[in-house]
């Protein structure tokens, strides 16, 4: 600890939904200092005073995205929020909105992922027999990369998904961080799945439900500006049904002479 | 409690303003003059060319001035036009639909609909009522 120790009021939201019939509001009285964060206040609170608080964290570094949480009603992830610099001597902690709460401050990201599986967040190539055995490497200019790159920053936290205010009312809206992770890989180059994700994104529920309030943008913590993805997603589609242009050019091969010899495969994979 | 465990939003998460982008604001005035619009096109058809005069006039004013003009807005950037080109993120962050052409364009039609709400309130209560 060092610095001056400040005394905080931490509100934090409790509910079980298997043994509790509505959430309460428990008070903590935490002592932290310039450096404590919010996950580290909660796991303070969780190691003197109550053990049976819920959080869920990995990193505590903006990394893996598990911390994602209201605080003081706003979507923010516990590890990149220092206690102190909210400006305020009560701290309301809340699990994310728009997502099923299993326990206290932990949501259930099940939906979201299911969603997910929809648009196919992968790269998609018709050329297995060049991925399963491979002899050289895919040609990417660095505009090309541009392209994506900041997308691809996505950490999957989930906030933007619960600042959407279409989320809000429509569960079946695929939200901002599936609509952003479809669009990473419609704009990679190296990419041929643009029609096999339209089923998904072409869709009343897909990319036409957004509309364009940007608290996406607003709270994302990784600097990846979903809303973009978004409005770019729907100007591919726009092309694609105006003027016929279906996915970007398709990034060469470059033959690597040193690769060589077969990808092995684990035993029962095909 | 189902209502608690599902944990949504609802129609609230259109008014929740405070700490988020200007935004937020102006998509949830659009939904509001939207509806608006639709009310008031449907008595107009109905008692065929009604409309409520005077400063009722100049309420109409406001719902198709300020959905128009951000209509218009939205028209442009959502076909990804003024909001920038993808960027590598690099601390401190400036996202491209929150800086730049798309506020500066925001502020414009913001100040086109003061302008615009002028003539029509001097055109509704002043020329019309002669």
């Amino acid at each position: 600890m060092a610095g001056k120790e400040v005394e905080v009021r931490f509100k934090v939201f409790r509910f079980n939904p298997k043994t509790d019939f509505a959430p309460r509001w428990q008070e903590y009285r935490v002592n932290v200092d310039r450096s404590t964060t919010v996950l580290d206040a909660l796991l303070k609170i969780k190691e003197e005073q109550d053990p049976t608080l819920a959080i869920r964290y990995s990193c505590r570094q903006a990394v893996c995205g598990s911390c994602g949480m209201m605080i003081n009603d706003k979507q923010m992830l516990a590890c990149f929020t220092r206690v102190l610099e909210l400006n305020s001597n009560v701290v309301k902690v809340a699990p994310l909105k728009n997502y099923r709460v299993i326990k206290d401050l932990v949501t259930d990201f099940g939906e979201v992922f299911q969603k997910e599986r929809q648009v196919k967040p992968y790269i998609i190539r018709h050329d297995v027999e060049e991925l399963l055995n491979p002899t050289g490497t895919y040609k990417q200019k660095e505009e090309e990369l541009l392209g994506y790159i900041q997308f691809a920053d996505c950490i999957e936290c989930g906030m933007c998904s619960s600042a959407c205010p279409v989320s809000a009312t429509d569960p079946l809206y695929l939200g901002p961080m599936v609509l952003n992770r479809a669009y990473r890989f419609i704009a990679d180059p190296r990419d041929l799945g643009f029609e096999q994700r339209l089923e998904a994104i072409d869709s009343e529920h897909g990319c036409w439900r957004c509309h364009f309030a940007a608290s996406c943008s607003a709270v994302c913590p990784k600097g990846v500006d979903p809303a973009k993805a978004i409005q770019l997603l729907r100007r591919a589609l726009v092309k694609r049904a105006v003027l016929g242009i279906s996915s970007s050019k398709v990034s060469e091969l470059i033959p690597m002479p040193h690769i060589k010899g077969k990808l092995e495969l684990p035993k029962g994979w095909q | 409690m189902a209502i608690y465990e599902e944990n949504r939003e609802g129609v609230s998460g259109w008014f929740r303003l405070k700490r988020y982008s200007i935004e937020r604001a102006l998509y949830l005035l659009q939904r509001l003059t939207g509806i608006g619009i639709v009310v008031f096109a449907f008595v107009h058809l109905l008692y065929t060319s009604w409309h409520p005069g005077g400063w009722g006039d100049v309420v109409l004013g406001v719902l198709v001035v300020y959905h128009t003009l951000n209509g218009l807005r939205l028209v442009l950037t959502e076909h990804g036009f003024l909001i920038g080109k993808p960027v590598r993120a690099v601390y401190p962050y400036r996202k491209g639909t929150l800086f730049g052409p798309q506020r500066y364009l925001t502020m414009v039609i913001l100040a086109l609909f003061v302008v615009f709400l002028l003539v029509w309130s001097y055109v509704a209560l002043v020329i019309s009522a002669g």
